[in-house]
């Protein structure tokens, strides 16, 4: 790494270099999370004038709130749920495409194409195939009236926001994955068929092994992404509802500070929030991280 | 109004003839003393819609007036096959606010905050409890929907597409409702329907109106009250009243729209009914809402009855639980601005 780093003589260069973006970073990362953890400890007035200090009153409320327990116990089902869909799903279509069968390498290529759909967009999407009377599911209300709603009922919310998740995290992953797969030399699959390996057998015993890497990443930015990129689809699909369903720590968080002004729980819950992330992106790192091995 | 950024438009311009106010517009944007805080602008209160054909249709001759009348228009509707008599999207504004003031009860203790940050909701002990508990059973029953049962997806659109037959509305959603009627069927407004054996008073006011902020210099003010000055005009009033439904706020406005040969006009219809139904009689629980994190209430409102609907819990034990935590919000904002009054 040494000879690397001395190919910059100049000692401010890398620095201005990187000014810009480390500005913004600050400005717009650093900033709001100092901001966010002062103020979790003040009761802040909505439209300025004034603070008090509280201590940890506002941490005592919050965690003391059974809505922000239930929000908090959502927010890890989806992230159980939705982020393990959205790497098993363009796993399997990874490993498809990487097989010469018909039509893998348009495949390859239409695959990625939603990555340039914002999230609000596939929301605005979703919530009309999911919708009960024109959506995909209405030939199932047809059969039984009132099986499919998710405007009533929540958990058809809920499976409605999975799937558009899932959806919006193919190309990403795909193409981590993809690349993953392309990357395992073709003589190592010449080498287990020859020892009578199937393609299954080839799977589990060659692929996937060696896509570890790209797995764990995909993994590890799933779970932590999900937490928060969900904001836009349930902003779109669901507003939160029905009577918060899905309502996940990071739309509470939105709805509380932003259009409840109660900035002092809102930014209490960003701190939670925030410190429950790095925790689990630490979690990762120490007890899977580790046994992941990059040599090929 | 506690952060001191405002400039109470009636100090600002003490000449000016507040009086002519309709009294519903008023009371709400009045402080606590009575004085105008803010100028009323796009005003609009709840309305009862009905689509006059299909009630025809289904043999109900008068547009409905009580909520038994509803009732019993929406059981004879569902006979005649019709999907969906009555609609509403549970609004937090439509189903417990106009509810309660119309029917004289109050939303919290302190009339509604205005005598004091120590208010608490009552709103799981009124008869506005016992109002939603119905509209859980009407709806089980067929004869309401909720906006999430339509085809349509939003309550507004469900009404003027035809596919229901009635609903609760803002004044300001007529010119939609009139233009998409137009040819196809015809439209009744009347004020918002009332339970028998209650007297009815004034409804809110809904929209918003015109804050002028403190600090600025003298030529940006004089600009802000004439601009005020301006949007008071009767025939401005009128000209936003004829092309939105929202209802004009002051007196002389309606003795313009009299005096102007089109009263009868389609284009004023809410103007006269929205007026009348702000201008009902008015009690120290009708003069408006002054609670703190208001907004964050209607959420857990919405939240919880949401659940009723859905049929997890009662209404009374959704209504229980708002009360519970909108006045846990209450206690934090009284804290919040500890030592304040409201002025």
């Amino acid at each position: 790494m040494s000879s690397e780093s001395s190919l910059f003589s100049h000692r401010w260069l890398p620095l201005l270099l990187a000014a810009p973006l480390m500005l913004l970073i600050v400005l717009f990362f650093y900033v709001p999370v100092f901001q966010a953890f002062y103020w979790s400890f003040f009761l802040e007035q909505p439209f300025g004038g004034g603070s008090e200090f509280v201590g940890f009153q506002n941490f005592a409320r919050v965690l003391s709130d059974p809505e922000f327990w239930m929000a908090g116990w959502r927010t890890i089902v989806f992230m159980l749920t939705a982020s393990s869909l959205a790497v098993i799903v363009p796993l399997m279509l990874a490993i498809a495409a990487d097989r010469k069968i018909a039509l893998s390498i348009p495949a390859r290529n239409i695959l990625v194409w939603p990555k340039g759909i914002a999230g609000a967009s596939i929301g605005v999407v979703f919530a009309f195939i999911f919708n009960p009377f024109v959506g995909l599911m209405a030939p199932l209300n047809t059969l039984v009236p009132g099986l499919w709603n998710p405007g009533i009922d929540g958990t058809d919310a809920f499976i409605t926001l999975v799937a558009a998740h899932v959806w919006s995290g193919i190309p990403f992953n795909f193409v981590i994955l993809l690349a993953g797969l392309r990357s395992i030399p073709h003589t190592m699959h010449q080498a287990a068929a020859m020892d009578g390996a199937g393609p299954w057998r080839r799977i589990f015993d060659v692929q996937l092994p060696l896509i570890m890497p790209q797995l764990f990443l995909t993994f590890v930015l799933e779970f932590t992404e999900s937490i928060t990129s969900v904001f836009a689809l349930i902003d779109t699909i669901t507003g939160g509802g029905p009577g918060g369903s899905t309502t996940l720590l990071v739309y509470k968080i939105y709805v509380d500070g932003f259009r409840g002004f109660d900035l002092s729980g809102a930014s209490t819950q960003t701190a939670i929030l925030m410190v429950f992330v790095l925790l689990l992106a630490a979690c990762q790192f120490v007890f899977l991280g580790r046994r992941i091995n990059y040599e090929r | 109004m506690l952060s001191d950024a405002v400039e109470p438009v009636q100090d600002l311009m003490p000449d000016v003839k507040w009086d002519q106010y309709i009294a519903g517009a008023r009371a709400y944007y009045e402080t606590s003393g009575g004085k105008l805080f803010a100028q009323p602008y796009n005003s609009s209160t709840l309305l009862f819609y009905a689509n006059k054909t299909e009630l025809e249709k289904a043999g109900i001759m008068q547009t409905p007036t009580t909520w038994e009348e509803v009732i019993e228009a929406a059981r004879k509707l569902k006979a005649a096959g019709h999907a969906c008599p009555f609609v509403t999207d549970g609004d937090t504004w439509r189903v417990l606010e106009q509810f309660s003031a119309r029917h004289g009860l109050p939303i919290a203790t302190k009339h509604n905050g205005y005598d004091g940050l120590d208010a608490e909701y009552a709103i799981n002990a009124t008869f506005a409890a016992k109002h939603l508990a119905n509209l859980v059973e009407w709806r089980n029953e067929g004869l309401v929907r909720l906006a999430a049962d339509t085809k349509a997806g939003n309550y507004t659109a469900a009404f003027n597409a035809g596919e229901c037959a009635m609903m609760e509305q803002s004044s300001g959603s007529y010119t939609a409702a009139a233009k998409a009627f137009d040819g196809k069927y015809e439209l009744a407004v009347n004020m918002a329907p009332m339970y028998r054996g209650y007297e009815r008073h004034n409804t809110f006011v809904g929209g918003a109106s015109i804050y002028v902020m403190k600090g600025h210099d003298k030529a940006e003010i004089d600009a802000a009250k004439a601009f005020l000055d301006f949007l008071r005009r009767p025939e401005q009033q009128m000209f936003f009243t004829a092309n939105t439904g929202y209802v004009p706020v002051t007196t002389d406005v309606l003795d313009a729209i009299a005096k102007s040969g089109e009263a009868n006009s389609p284009k004023y219809a809410t103007a006269k009914l929205g007026v009348e139904s702000m201008n009902q009689p008015a009690t120290a629980d009708t003069r408006g809402i002054r609670l703190g994190f208001y907004v964050q209430f209607r959420e857990v409102f919405m939240e919880e009855t949401q659940k009723a609907f859905a049929g997890q819990q009662t209404m009374q034990a959704a209504l229980d639980n708002t009360k519970k935590r909108g006045d846990q919000l209450l206690r934090r904002f009284e804290q919040t601005y500890k030592g304040k009054k409201l002025p």
